[in-house]
């Protein structure tokens, strides 16, 4: 009966979970905070006081003991990843904003959350717990940072090689440690009345068993690493031995009389950093506990909120000065200490932002405080909220503080004055980097002084626990690296820029604006689901941009031998003329326009007097035919042997980004050459339709 | 130098500040602890059952499961309803009453008022239970003592 029990509470605690925490990530929340949310909607604060029968059936109190092992077992798991996810050289060339930073980060919210004790123990305590306890938990809980979170947010947000970023990752994993290593006492000595061994044995004991892991328990382990890098995965072997070791810290933390998550913690802290080792057992660990092990541990969490022990404005008064301290310690210690030591007023309030959010680390705390009997269940509900609010509160502070395009600007930087032309190539898989990189030098003028940026954007949609830390040095992301090796084969200097992005259409044109970009060159993939060539964020590129705009759909990779560029007239098609000239210039190919006219229209269409000798004398041949359908004659060229077709993105090719789905674009379906589909961009034009339409921004032309 | 000056004024500080907050918290006196399982005299159960029929107990005896926070807490009786009292701690008198609108006892309610008895021996709990909505119901004299409590974990 249990089993069904469980198994159906499972089933509810899991679907919620995932329902509200993608809610919360429609309204830029991160994920794992709409989820501890479920917990608390499926608890006595929601479904017990809309639905008591239901809530009754669905948790009876004798099931309660199932789901709660299980969300323990869940809860190990997740403090081994949080420990994995430690690394010391976080720590390294951190300067002293860093070190001042996170010990204040610490002491003041300690601090102050030990003198709010002064106000709270005679209100919400009582005397099976002595002050000491009481304050040097609430201390404890006021100085946690929720490092699982944080790394997520700096992620998401692409703070993480920014300074604010680097000092703040550094910051939160001093934070973590110190908070553990601080509770970890407070746990001894509030169990010391009852614990069957003496409280100097516990504390005694618990350094030793540190000392031992961090040292030769470190290089016992050090062969995992080893036999990992030599496997070059983990196997289930190797991770059998771990989670056997993972136990078995968690037992001897447990039995020393502190905590079995601090073995856990520990464990994870101490693992050899192998690459290969920590990444295996982050994809082997990660996707289930996050899924499956935290909702039930939130689950778990909410059924013991009780938002009805809140009850009468003073209560709300102790919840809301709960919350004020928590935000003022950690928030105004990091921030002042930032300031003092040497970063902008921005910066600061971003660094105090951040390092406020509790998350789910702070729920962990709670859950020990309140199974230990050192905070009620009133105190534990009002701690809950204040996990909840500061958390909550992190997103839109940090982007009302440090707003998304500032970060980007950061991150793009400055463009280069002096270049003569600056190509933004962007790439999105890794494959198609040195295709793009290479139609980038054709198309570059010649004569010099041209600079050429890859962008790679990462769409970062799912939730991790355990962010790799970046890598202190200026980094290239992996996924540009064949676009580096292309780059430096050709003898061209390429400038690497990454992050990751909700918005790439948006992002794109927001670096093509920043480094003045001259031409935007962007690589076609086969998507999923049937969509043309220019739909998509090909399309939003192309009708944003404010300059030109080519779309590389490569079969033929280059050297190309033969060219053929299509011509009919209007901005896209003399944009295409150019690229044509540009790529004759480079030598090597024969480049040949085509210019299809209207019937009867002969010449008359060409858009300058001389244009055949012209283009004579750039190298690039010029052949006339007449044609009611373009697009046919075009395509039937087009099949003639060549490498590659340069055409306008306009209707006449059947290339309109505005309205061209996969019927459209023939020329694309019925020739075996590479296409290059030019969308040309006139800034006299556009500022006459400014001036028509008193809009600000250009448009497509 | 700057760096130093803030380090001992952020840091420093507040660790003396806070030897001082554990030194001054010490001498805090926090309400009585009443929290936990109470066991109630399991001769008394049929004195309860007549007062107010709806308390139907287990075989294993009526107890009374107090969840405190400061000088709050929830009574809840372990009857076939889990009906709930709101409690109130002033020192060692503990008073608590079902809600308004509570079907506690056909609608009547429930009232406990008891005191706190620590020594000599286990602490107990000495009082009565009364139904507010029938005046001519004579309160039921409850005695409790404090079941030993559960390991943490």
């Amino acid at each position: 009966m249990h089993l069904l029990t469980l198994l159906v509470q499972i089933g509810v605690v899991l679907a919620v979970a995932r329902l509200v925490g993608l809610a919360f990530r429609r309204i830029h929340q991160p994920q794992v905070v709409g989820e501890m949310v479920a917990g608390i909607m499926l608890g006595p604060s929601l479904l017990g006081w809309l639905a008591p029968g239901v809530s009754a059936w669905l948790f009876p109190p004798a099931s309660l003991g199932a789901l709660n092992s299980v969300s323990q077992v869940g809860l190990l798991l997740f403090m081994f990843l949080v420990g994995l996810e430690f690394d010391t050289r976080l720590l390294r060339g951190r300067g002293h904003t860093a070190v001042v930073t996170s010990h204040v980060s610490i002491v003041v919210p300690f601090f102050l959350g030990s003198a709010l004790a002064l106000f709270l123990y005679p209100r919400l305590s009582d005397s099976s717990i002595g002050f000491t306890g009481f304050a040097l938990f609430m201390g404890a809980a006021m100085s946690v940072t929720a490092f699982p979170v944080l790394a997520r947010i700096l992620t998401e947000r692409n703070l993480t090689r920014t300074r604010v970023g680097a000092v703040t990752i550094a910051c939160a994993a001093v934070d973590d440690v110190t908070a553990w290593s601080i509770l970890a006492v407070v746990v001894a000595v509030v169990r010391a009345d009852e614990a069957e061994i003496p409280l100097w044995v516990t504390l005694a004991g618990s350094a030793a068993f540190v000392v031992f892991m961090v040292t030769l328990g470190r290089r016992m382990l050090g062969w995992l690493g080893r036999y990992a890098r030599l496997r070059g995965r983990v196997t289930q072997d190797l991770l059998a031995v771990v989670l056997l070791v993972l136990l078995a810290s968690a037992w001897t933390t447990e039995r020393l009389g502190i905590h079995a998550l601090f073995g856990a913690f520990l464990l994870g802290a101490v693992i050899p950093r192998e690459r290969v080792l920590v990444h295996g057992l982050t994809e082997k660990l990660e996707d289930l506990t996050v899924v499956f092990f935290l909702p039930l541990f939130f689950a778990f969490t909410g059924l013991r909120t009780r938002f009805g022990l809140v009850e009468g404005a003073e209560m709300w008064l102790f919840c809301g000065l709960i919350v004020a301290v928590a935000v003022a310690g950690k928030f105004g210690g990091s921030f002042l200490s930032a300031r003092a030591t040497g970063l902008g007023w921005r910066e600061a309030g971003a660094l105090g932002v951040l390092m406020n959010t509790r998350g789910l680390m702070e729920l962990v705390i709670l859950t020990i405080g309140l199974e230990l009997g050192v905070i009620s269940p009133a105190l534990f509900t009002m701690m809950v909220i204040m996990a909840l609010v500061t958390t909550f509160m992190t997103t839109p502070l940090l982007e009302l503080i440090y707003p998304a395009w500032l970060i980007r600007r950061e991150l793009a930087g400055a463009a280069d004055p002096a270049a003569a032309q600056t190509t933004l190539v962007a790439v999105s898989l890794p494959s198609s980097g040195p295709g793009l990189v290479r139609a980038a030098a054709a198309l570059a003028p010649r004569g010099g002084g041209e600079r050429i940026y890859a962008l790679h954007l990462d769409r970062a949609a799912e939730q991790r626990l355990v962010e790799l830390p970046p890598d202190p040095a200026p980094a290239v992301d992996d996924s540009l690296l064949p676009a580096m090796e292309a780059a430096e084969a050709l003898g061209v200097e390429l400038h690497p820029v990454s992050f990751a992005s909700h918005a790439p259409a948006r992002d794109i044109l927001e670096v093509a604006r920043e480094k003045g970009a001259g031409l935007v060159l962007l690589g076609w993939h086969k998507p999923l689901i049937g969509r043309g060539i220019l739909g998509g964020t090909v399309q939003e590129v192309m009708k944003g941009a404010r300059s030109q705009v080519a779309v590389y759909l490569e079969r033929r990779p280059q050297p190309w031998r033969r060219v053929l560029v299509l011509y009919r007239g209007g901005v896209h098609d003399r944009a295409a003329v150019e690229m044509g000239r540009r790529i004759a210039a480079g030598g090597g190919a024969e480049v040949r326009v085509l210019h299809v006219a209207g019937p009867g229209a002969g010449q008359a269409g060409e858009p300058e007097p001389g244009w055949a000798a012209s283009l004579a004398a750039d190298g690039v041949g010029l052949a006339t035919v007449e044609s009611a359908t373009p697009e046919e004659a075009a395509t039937l060229e087009a099949r003639d042997g060549y490498d590659l077709v340069v055409v306008g993105a306009s209707g006449a090719w059947g290339m309109d980004p505005g309205s061209t789905g996969v019927p459209g674009e023939r020329l694309a379906r019925e020739t075996a050459a590479s296409l290059l589909i030019v969308r040309g961009y006139a800034p006299l034009e556009e500022a006459q339709s400014d001036s028509r339409s008193g809009r600000e921004a250009g448009a497509a032309v | 130098m700057k760096t130093l000056l803030t380090y001992l004024l952020l840091v420093g500080a507040p660790l003396l500040g806070l030897l001082g907050i554990l030194r001054a918290g010490e001498r805090i006196v926090p309400p009585r602890h009443v929290g936990g399982e109470w066991a109630i005299e399991p001769a008394l159960a049929a004195a309860l059952r007549a007062a107010c029929p709806d308390l139907v107990f287990p075989a294993a005896g009526p107890t009374l499961g107090v969840s405190q926070s400061g000088t709050r807490a929830v009574v809840t009786l372990n009857d076939s309803a889990a009906t709930t009292l709101d409690a109130r701690l002033d020192g060692v008198a503990l008073a608590a009453a079902t809600g308004d609108g509570s079907a506690a006892c056909g609608g009547r309610g429930l009232r406990l008022a008891a005191t706190l008895r620590e020594d000599p021996g286990p602490p107990r709990l000495d009082g009565a239970l009364s139904v507010p909505g029938c005046p001519s119901c004579a309160p039921v004299p409850l005695r409790a003592a404090r079941l030993p409590a559960t390991p943490a974990r």
